[in-house]
């Protein structure tokens, strides 16, 4: 089903079936792309509930101006980057833990991590890199996100969006020479 | 050398256009038991309402509303604590009894002796070049 089908249904009065309808297009889609941000297994579980609570609530509110899908990523990236922000903060004043430190533990402790160890190597390259970096590169590299797509989600523009991935494409190049 | 030029086989093998399968596995059954607890979500947190006009206009109305009823309570009870103008014929009463007390002071002024009058002034703590210059001017 199209989006524009899904708000349809939504408006003639079957809220709960349009919100299945977004549960089951999106929800695996939003998997991916959290922990293509670095979060884990679990984190990722409990924040894709925080973030379809926050979709149930704010689809009255929600006008069609944009699409579906990049209202839903929006708020997808919004509370990611809360959640983050908040564990960055909790992590660095119970352990004193540097940014650095924190991202290669997670790559090299995922319970769930199934690639190789070049795969291992890149996991770690992204996560170095600023939020806003992380998610073009991620988007791009992962999903082959389109820019205008990104430009809506990340409300930046196509031109901002463009640099922050050849920025994050050259640091992860170096990256991975540095360390392969 | 070699080695080198393999490595950047690599980087520029990992790194060319997507999409990338993402090197993650999932619990078996995951994605199923994920939509269903998802899809749950309306069962336990109340529908949203959609506000018709009225229901978003409420909240100004009744701000203004309150402001309105501030404005009327609060202007009647100025005007009936204020003093009130005196009409006409209370003023020319008014000025009557005043012309009255001063015809009645004269009458009285005229019966005071310089002796009084410098009596009084002493008693109320006048100076003496004072007294002196009064008792020069004072015309009987």
């Amino acid at each position: 089903m199209t989006d524009q089908e899904i708000l349809a249904l939504y408006r003639e009065g079957d809220p709960q079936g349009a919100f299945s309808l977004i549960v089951g297009q999106y929800s695996e889609k939003l998997y991916w792309y959290l922990r293509g941000m670095g979060l884990g297994h679990e984190d990722t579980d409990d924040l894709l509930q925080e973030i379809f609570v926050k979709v149930w609530n704010s689809l009255p509110s929600f006008r069609g101006e944009s699409k579906l899908f990049t209202w839903l990523y929006r708020i997808a990236t919004n509370e990611m980057l809360n959640f983050r922000r908040y564990n960055t903060v909790r992590s660095s004043i119970s352990s004193a833990t540097s940014i650095g430190e924190e991202a290669n533990s997670r790559a090299d402790e995922d319970p769930y991590f199934d690639g190789d160890e070049v795969q291992r190597v890149l996991l770690r390259a992204i996560e170095t890199l600023p939020d806003r970096q992380r998610a073009v590169f991620t988007m791009r590299y992962y999903d082959d996100m389109k820019y205008e797509d990104m430009a809506q989600i990340l409300d930046v523009s196509v031109g901002s969006l463009k640099a922050s991935y050849h920025i994050a494409y050259e640091k992860v190049k170096r990256y991975l020479e540095e360390n392969l | 050398m070699k080695e080198h030029n393999d490595i950047q086989r690599t980087v520029e093998d990992i790194l060319r256009d997507g999409p990338h399968k993402r090197p993650y596995g999932v619990p078996s059954d995951y994605m199923s038991s994920l939509s269903r607890r998802l899809e749950s979500i309306p069962q336990s947190v109340p529908a949203p309402r959609r506000f018709s006009i009225w229901e978003r206009i409420l909240p100004y109305v009744s701000v203004a509303a309150a402001f309105l009823v501030m404005v009327t309570v609060g202007g009647t009870i100025l005007r009936k604590t204020a003093v009130s103008t005196p009409s006409q014929d209370e003023i020319m009463e008014f000025a009557y009894i005043e012309r009255a007390n001063i015809l009645f002071m004269e009458e009285e002024a005229e019966d005071l002796s310089f002796e009084d009058i410098e009596e009084y002034l002493v008693s109320s703590g006048i100076s003496s070049e004072h007294l002196t210059y009064t008792a020069q001017n004072y015309e009987q």
